[in-house]
């Protein structure tokens, strides 16, 4: 059995950064790029599935979307565990939005059938919470988000999962499978990658494909297979907090009352 | 791979390689002039990277000021910011943009020269004068330009700036509003004679504030300790009266027992009875002072609260037995408090040593009376924070620091670099590491020990003179 | 093609206050976008609710009741909100930005061909088409998206972004029976979260935490007390823990603890390392102090104080009497 992580190199900005001429996106320069956190606990669950299983009978597949560039993050992927990764270039996937997106990864899936496809519940730097649930209904499979504990064997027909609430309240419950998960923060401990896998994960080959290749169709590409447009980015005017000024006395005065004010 | 030894073959070598981080550290370094232009070429390859290093506080000043030249608006705002930028290529920078922000920047800048500074002082907008009042390099001639305009807020900071003269702070008391005089009399340069009037003052938070003056004379000190005010007293006794027993006391308010508890002049009979006092806070504060008698420290090694027990463990002055009672203590965070000292009895350490528990095994980590085969084992635990507290040990061995060249965490293996016992050699070896702080260490490493190594041979030369 | 449908969020009885939101947000748009606003209520005894969704400018309820809609299961509300808008062809369709959304707004917006945007805090409708805002990159940039082509969207709304609506009104009543669809997954029990006791960093909803500007091992101890005097936790930056000055459960940031439960949290004298700000950047109270004022700390504090933590420190401690 295979499980598919598909994986998204997320941006975190610096503290200062300025926006591209077209006002759509920020300025990559500013962008410093990783492996988005959500997808490193969905991959740590996948490898776990495969080591509780006998060996040699569960394949982790890792994919992204990206340009060459990309392939960092699916090379941190294979030094966790992944045993195989995809990279499907972006080009012409500029105009894509999530739910674009997710028709690439849904392609993938149909292709490399997976028992299991686990995603990060969200990406850290965007946060739209779309591209796994996504990938959920253009399969037709079964699907649990945010996903804080997995029971899974594979072969199963039912996996049994928590799925955490807000306020912390946890729901229990059986789903179908094939299913797609979204994995919440904190459902395990992902692993470091030693020196020497990181060195065999240099060393394997990356498979490179394009959207047609995985057998999209032109309306289903980039802008064409979209629900969204971004219309414009822009900094919003209190991008920084209230700085209280005066004393030490009165910047304490302040404070308490903050203190009383959001304590009640 | 070895090391290259001097600094020519290091900085050909650092080239040759192609990565911007590792090289890094050469620039500008003694012995790599000769290849600066090359090094600049890769160092400048890439625009992301330009914005990176503009900001980064451990570049080389040299290799800020050629970045100086660069067109990037968002690099030269970066290079004013970062604190390792020097004094004159902030001046340069100063010569060329003159944006309220990079004014702003300059005048918070500690390497900004002071003729700037007043400059800046001159014609300063809200933002510049915030600035150059918290810039502890202000000097007071600009302070006195921002006093012309200054409202109540800024008065209140001339006041408590450190290069506040006699006759600022006398100005600014003549003006009468009680912030800014409260501000003026804690200032160690505030004329003795105002501050005498500060402490019989009918306000009790300018007496206050006169009680925190680290010059206050000890006369005036005694007499605020008999204050009514509970707040003035506590004060009075922070600061220690060098070689001058204050009169100390009972006092019911808890805030002055605290402020006793700490006092390093503290009276036998009275730190005796606040050893029993009610209050942990005063007795964590007592168990912590190191000029308590060995019998209190023992007697508080055993409270019930294992707050007080840690303090006492970590008391400078706590005995030897006291210290091996503690590291059998049921709590762990106690244990932990007495694990890193090197004065633990060494029976104690050995034991302390077969620990696992994260804070207990981290401070053994750091002890430098540890020993090597459990320093080994500790770079093999399964926290992050217990290996790294290995590199943090000072008398690590190279043994052991080699092993954390594979530890899984970046910060880890950077810390085993940067460390001095971790040979050279062993540090090239990560020259590629996946990390580019580690890749940057590893330079650092490289183009320290290359320089030091041109020094020594020079020193040679001129100590034995060739023929 | 028109009018404004609101998906009702309910968990065990209770309607969920995001619903009221919600309804809100339709109060605001009906009169550009055109009503009228119906509130659909899906669940296996749809009836006691009604009243609490029965608010502001809703015109309509519709009730579906189905015995396999107990608790919230994606596919049966997929099947029920799907046929509901192929009847009704709302021009726009709202629901809260929540955990249950998460498994149901893409696979409805993806069937019904919608325009979609989630977690979005503005709303504007600009000649009859519908703008949404939102933020990018962690909340650092905001985001304005338009949906061409589309004649429907679907949006899901941050908590809090808009005020909930709560006068009562008298809406039309209607059940529906929307019977296709096959639940998929099956509930099997509630667990609440558990009571915390000790030092608990990830429970805690008032962390006060300090980092390398309290300076010396002994400056430490006033802050256990300070924190005491004013209820948080203590927490602290990765240094304090590494020089063992406070305990490893304390540390907060990627090699320690989430601040999960945080509502308050008071960064003193921490800079605000990428590491640190994993544990706590998304608490929604931040107050920043330190005295560099470029400290990147203060880029995701709500409010900043620049100046020394220990002066500050003192200064709380005298007007709070602690000392």
């Amino acid at each position: 059995m295979k499980i598919l992580v598909p994986v998204k190199r997320v941006a975190s900005l610096d503290d200062e950064f300025e926006l591209n001429d077209d006002g759509r996106d920020v300025d990559p320069d500013f962008c410093e790029f990783d492996l988005n956190e959500f997808d490193e606990y969905a991959l740590e669950a996948a490898v776990q599935i495969k080591e509780a299983a006998p060996e040699g009978s569960v394949e982790v597949v890792v994919l992204t979307i990206g340009p060459d560039d990309a392939d960092d993050v699916l090379r941190k992927a294979l030094a966790k565990g992944a045993d195989r990764a995809i990279r499907v270039d972006d080009a012409g996937l500029e105009e894509a939005d999530r739910v674009a997106i997710a028709r690439v990864i849904a392609k993938v899936a149909e292709n490399e059938e997976p028992g299991l496809v686990l995603c990060g519940a969200q990406s850290a730097d965007q946060g739209n919470a779309q591209t796994g649930m996504s990938v959920a209904a253009l399969l037709g499979w079964a699907r649990t988000a945010v996903v804080s504990k997995l029971d899974f064997t594979p072969g199963a027909a039912t996996a049994q999962v928590e799925r955490e609430l807000e306020g912390g309240l946890v729901e229990r419950i059986e789903v179908e499978t094939p299913a797609v998960l979204t994995i919440q923060l904190g459902i395990n401990t992902p692993r470091y990658a030693s020196l020497r896998s990181i060195k065999q994960a240099n060393a394997k080959p990356i498979e490179c494909l394009t959207p047609h290749d995985v057998g999209l169709a032109d309306a289903e590409i980039g802008g064409a297979g979209a629900l969204s447009r971004v219309r414009r980015v822009f900094v919003p005017e209190r991008g920084r907090g209230e700085i209280i000024a005066g004393t030490p006395s009165q910047q304490v005065a302040r404070l308490l009352e903050i203190i009383s004010e959001v304590n009640g | 791979m070895r090391a290259p030894a001097n600094m020519a073959a290091l900085t050909g070598a650092l080239i040759a390689r192609g990565d911007a981080y590792l090289a890094l550290p050469a620039y500008g370094a003694e012995g790599a002039e000769w290849a600066q232009a090359a090094l600049a070429r890769l160092l400048l390859s890439n625009a992301r990277l330009k914005l990176v290093f503009a900001a980064l506080p451990f570049a080389p000043p040299a290799f800020l000021a050629l970045l100086a030249g660069e067109d990037r608006p968002a690099i030269l705002q970066r290079i004013v910011r970062n604190p390792a930028t020097s004094g004159a290529t902030l001046l340069r920078l100063a010569r060329q943009m003159d944006d309220a922000e990079t004014r702003k920047a300059l005048a918070a800048h500690a390497h900004t020269p002071a003729v700037a500074l007043i400059g800046l002082a001159m014609h300063a907008d809200a933002a510049v004068r915030a600035a150059l009042l918290r810039n502890a390099g202000t000097p007071a001639v600009a302070l006195h330009a921002l006093l012309d305009h200054a409202d109540a807020a800024e008065r209140a900071a001339l006041a408590r700036h450190p290069q506040a003269d006699a006759d600022l702070l006398r100005t600014l008391l003549a003006g009468g509003d009680a912030v800014v005089r409260a501000e003026a009399v804690a200032h160690p340069h505030c004329p003795l004679t105002q501050v005498a009037d500060a402490c019989v003052d009918a306000d009790a938070a300018i007496r206050r504030r006169a009680a925190s003056n680290p010059v206050l004379p000890p006369s005036l000190r005694q007499a605020l300790m008999g204050d009514p005010d509970p707040a003035v007293r506590a004060e009075a006794l922070r600061l220690h009266a060098e070689g001058q027993e204050p009169a100390l006391t009972d006092d019911g308010d808890v805030r002055v027992r605290r402020a006793q508890a700490r006092h390093v002049a503290l009276p036998e009979d009275l730190a005796e009875a606040l050893s029993r006092d009610g209050d942990v806070w005063v007795r964590v504060w007592l168990a912590r002072n190191p000029a308590l008698p060995a019998g209190l420290i023992q007697q508080l090694g055993g409270d019930a609260e294992a707050r007080v027990r840690h303090a006492a463990g970590r008391n400078p002055a706590c005995p030897a037995d006291v210290l091996a009672t503690l590291a059998r203590d049921g709590d762990e965070w106690v244990r932990a408090a007495v694990a890193c000292r090197p004065d633990l009895p060494v029976e104690a350490l050995r034991a302390l040593e077969q620990e696992d528990a994260v804070d207990v095994a981290s401070a053994v980590a750091r002890n430098p009376q540890a020993r090597d085969a459990a320093l080994r084992r500790l770079t093999r635990h399964g926290q992050a924070d217990v290996r790294r507290a290995v590199a943090l040990n000072p008398d690590a061995p190279a043994t052991a620091l080699r092993l954390l060249l594979d530890d899984p965490y970046p910060l880890n293996r950077a810390f085993a670099v940067r460390h001095p016992n971790l040979p050279v050699a062993d540090a090239w070896g990560s020259a590629d590491d996946d990390a580019p702080q580690v890749r940057f260490a590893v330079g650092k490493r490289a183009v320290t020990h290359a320089a030091a190594a041109g020094r020594a041979a020079r020193r040679h030369l001129e100590t034995f003179p060739q023929p | 093609m028109s009018g404004i449908l609101i998906l009702a969020e309910h968990r065990r009885g209770t309607l969920r206050d995001a619903t009221l939101e919600a309804i809100g947000a339709a109060g605001t748009l009906k009169a550009a976008l055109g009503g009228p606003v119906t509130v659909l209520v899906i669940a296996a005894d749809p009836a006691p609710l009604v009243a609490a969704v029965s608010v502001g400018a809703v015109d309509e309820v519709i009730t579906v009741a189905r015995p396999d809609a107990a608790t919230y299961e994606p596919h049966v509300y997929e099947a029920v909100l799907r046929a509901v808008i192929a009847q009704r062809s709302p021009s726009l369709v709202l629901m809260p930005h929540s955990v249950d959304s998460f498994s149901l707004a893409p696979a409805v917006a993806i069937g019904e061909g919608l325009g979609f945007a989630t977690d979005v805090f503005g709303v504007a409708v600009e000649d009859g088409q519908v703008v949404a805002t939102r933020a990018g990159y962690n909340e650092k940039v905001f985001v304005e998206i338009d949906f061409p082509g589309r004649s429907g969207v679907l949006l899901t709304l941050r908590g809090g972004a808009f005020a909930p609506e709560t006068a009562a009104a008298s809406p039309t009543v209607s059940a529906l029976d929307a019977g296709a669809g096959a639940a998929r997954s099956k509930h099997l029990d509630w667990r609440d979260p558990p009571a915390s006791g000790g030092i608990d960093i990830p429970g805690s909803p008032f962390i006060l935490s300090i980092g390398r500007g309290v300076g010396d091992e002994a400056n430490v101890a006033q802050f256990l007390e300070l924190a005491e005097g004013l209820g948080a936790t203590l927490g602290c930056s990765r240094p304090i823990a590494d020089n063992g000055w406070l305990p490893k459960a304390r540390q907060v940031g990627q090699s320690g603890q989430l601040a999960a439960k945080c509502n308050l949290y008071i960064a003193m004298g921490i800079s605000g390392s990428v590491q640190h700000q994993w544990g706590m950047k998304h608490v929604e109270n931040i107050v920043a102090i330190n005295k560099d004022p470029e400290a990147s700390i203060f880029t995701i504090a709500r409010y900043g104080i620049v100046g020394d933590m220990l002066e500050i420190a003192e200064e709380l401690r005298k007007q709070k009497g602690i000392q």
